[in-house]
């Protein structure tokens, strides 16, 4: 089923009826997006799904009181989602910032992280954790997510101007990670994956 | 080539670039970072992952959702509070029952399985407050409440417009009791007010109201802070503030439509009851204190968050038979919660609150529980069942009853007011001796005062009939 903008809203209300299959397509619609979102921004791959999972069920449990108030519908699930991301980085206790040789003395990636195992995927994902929350969550829409500007200022409720302005602050923080991190493996890695 | 880009050129240029085939990286690094982002390769979820979470949402959605149809006598659009039952109910007795019958209950928010209790608790508090300072204590007291609602909510991410708009009216009701000298009352209201800002600005910040909301809101705080003695109002420019529209009664409560976590048409705001209220002295008063759910279903969310309110607490209590310290606090202790299995199939009970816990008793349609908690979830029911064994049932298995107050416990506790109680307590429907109420159908209806006469058609129900029917 194609789902446009103007049939979100019928499609959330019925879901909110508790309609399953408008639940099921809602998910279908919205879960992959979610999903790259947290796999981007946590730094271990298997917890992904366990988050994603968590956002959808808060979804149809916070759906009586979701109000559709003219914001993409996908705003709230990636507000959702930010704050399962903050939660599960208070309980592990870690910080955002996971240093390059912590990574490298990691295990070989079990087999769920195969997804991620991708060298360029990783560097990207470490390299954009340095960055703050608002930072990581335009870069992603914009790059990740093909989103327009005007795309991301909708669904951040943020002015075009700032979404430029945040874009320009976290890609030169991401372009120098990035600098950083490719001089920085290559110094400890000699080049070679584990 | 190497002079760096300011955010508008960087905008511009990467507009560009992504209108066609994006190029694999560039020489300016700002751009070339935004290249390698764009052309790796994107997360996957391969399709059992799909199933896995998808599976897990549906779960939990099962376990939210509401009875079957069937097992209800009739629709119901909206919940009859049973006020003259509650009136033999201390006012201040409540307050205790709110914060210490159970925390699920106190700290339920809209939404929550417990939430009408709460909110029929409320609506006999605010009925037993007699002279104007206790009305207003009580008003500033539920609107406090319902602010510790709303920052429950935003610490979960949503928020309930119509929790402001309560707790506003229940400000305004209070102001309507407060003169200017009354400096504490006047300082309480002030502190309530400054509580609705901070909420209504975090909700702001937080993203979660659209702007004309926000206005509407903004409008509704405006007015309460104008009718609070010695207040200067600030200087912001609102919109009119002329009190007509939709004027509803002063104890403007929302209640959804079942006691489940799902609530239905929640596309448009959650419905809005007035409660109109006259207690007679006659048993079968249930109509007097129907709670009309008026669903106005608009697609703009502002209709009803415009709704004004016409200060006048339109209660008025009957006379009540004078409750010894003691008794009140036995209320306290004594009432409880109760529900109805409203499935139409045998039921689980389980060791806990989930379905890997092991079943470790039955029920069936129609039997009654006592309602002792309710999981993180908000999805399973502790309960405990007439026998004394303790369990969990799944939520939408069960309908919760309005609370109780079994005159016969107090009797038991030897309270002094036990028979005065029992002339207005639905004391019937203890749950002590059985869930069969002689009812045909599960549901709130078999628990109705109103039907009480019908009850005491079931041969087997015990001597305790012969209490209530003293008075």
């Amino acid at each position: 089923m194609s789902v446009t903008p103007a049939n979100i809203q019928s499609l959330v209300e019925r879901a909110q009826q508790g309609d399953e299959s408008a639940i099921t397509t809602l998910y279908q619609t919205y879960v992959e997006l979610i999903y790259r979102y947290i796999a981007y921004r946590i730094p271990t791959a298997h917890d992904a799904e366990d988050l994603t999972g968590e956002v959808f069920v808060r979804m149809v449990e916070g759906l009586p009181n979701y109000r559709y108030t003219g914001a993409p519908f996908e705003s709230w699930l990636y507000r959702i989602a930010g704050a399962r991301i903050a939660d599960w980085y208070r309980q592990t206790n870690r910080r955002e910032h996971v240093e390059l040789t912590e990574h490298l003395s990691d295990s070989k990636p079990s087999p769920e992280e195969h997804l991620l195992e991708n060298v360029e995927l990783d560097l990207l994902r470490e390299a954009i954790q340095v960055l703050n929350e608002e930072q990581q969550y335009i870069l992603l829409l914009r790059f990740v997510e093909r989103k327009s500007h005007a795309e991301v200022a909708e669904i951040t409720g943020k002015s075009v101007s700032a979404i430029k302005s945040i874009q320009h602050r976290a890609l030169t923080r991401l372009a120098k990670e990035l600098g950083e991190e490719s001089k920085g493996r290559h110094y400890l890695r000699g080049g070679q994956d584990e | 080539m190497n002079k760096k880009l300011n955010p508008d050129q960087l905008a511009d240029r990467l507009d560009s670039l992504f209108a066609a085939d994006v190029p694999p990286g560039d020489s300016d690094p700002l751009v070339d970072a935004a290249l390698r982002l764009a052309n790796a390769p994107r997360p996957q979820m391969p399709p059992d992952m799909l199933e896995r979470v998808q599976s897990r949402m549906l779960e939990a959605h099962r376990q939210n959702a509401q009875p079957q149809p069937q097992s209800q006598p009739t629709v119901r659009p909206s919940r009859v509070i049973h006020l003259p039952r509650w009136a033999a109910v201390a006012s201040f007795v409540l307050v205790v029952f709110l914060a210490g019958l159970t925390p699920a209950m106190a700290g339920s928010t809209p939404g929550d399985l417990l939430y009408p209790v709460k909110q029929a608790l409320e609506q006999v508090e605010l009925a037993l407050a007699g002279e104007d300072v206790a009305q207003a204590n009580v008003h500033l007291t539920q609107a406090e409440r319902r602010m510790d609602e709303a920052e429950t909510l935003l610490a979960r991410d949503t928020f309930t417009p119509s929790l402001i708009t309560e707790a506003l009216a229940h400000l305004l009701n209070a102001t309507e009791q407060i003169s200017a000298e009354d400096t504490a009352l006047t300082a309480h209201a002030t502190q309530v007010l400054g509580r609705v800002e901070d909420v209504l600005q975090q909700a702001e910040q937080q993203q979660l109201t659209l702007s004309n909301t926000l206005t509407d809101l903004q409008t509704e705080l405006q007015t309460a802070r104008e009718q609070i003695p010695g207040l200067v109002p600030p200087t912001t420019v609102v919109m009119e503030s002329s009190p007509t529209p939709t004027a509803v009664d002063a104890a403007v409560l929302v209640i959804p439509a079942t006691a489940t976590a799902t609530v239905t048409s929640s596309a448009t705001p959650t419905l809005t009851v007035t409660p109109s209220v006259t207690p007679t002295d006659t048993p079968t008063n249930t109509p007097t204190a129907t709670a009309t759910a008026t669903d106005t279903p608009t697609d703009t969310p502002t209709a009803t968050a415009t709704a004004t309110f016409t200060p006048t607490l339109t209660l008025t209590p009957s006379p009540l038979p004078t409750l010894s310290t003691a008794t009140m606090t036995l209320l306290a202790t004594t009432a409880k919660v109760t529900a109805t299995v409203s499935a139409t199939e045998t039921v689980n009970v389980r060791s806990g609150p989930h379905t890997d816990y092991l079943i470790i008793a039955t029920l069936q349609p129609g039997d009654s529980v006592t309602v002792i908690g309710v999981d993180d979830g908000n999805t399973w029911l502790n309960v405990i069942l007439t026998d004394g064994t303790v369990g969990w049932v799944a939520a939408y298995l069960l309908t919760i009853d309005e609370p109780l107050i079994s005159a016969d416990s107090l009797a038991e506790a030897g309270a002094q007011d036990a028979d005065a109680l029992a002339s207005v307590s639905n004391s019937d429907n203890t749950s002590e001796q059985g869930g069969d109420f002689g009812c045909e159908h599960s549901g709130n209806y078999c628990n109705a005062p109103g039907q009480e006469n019908k009850t005491e058609n079931t041969p087997d129900k015990d001597n305790k009939k012969d209490k209530t029917d003293k008075k």
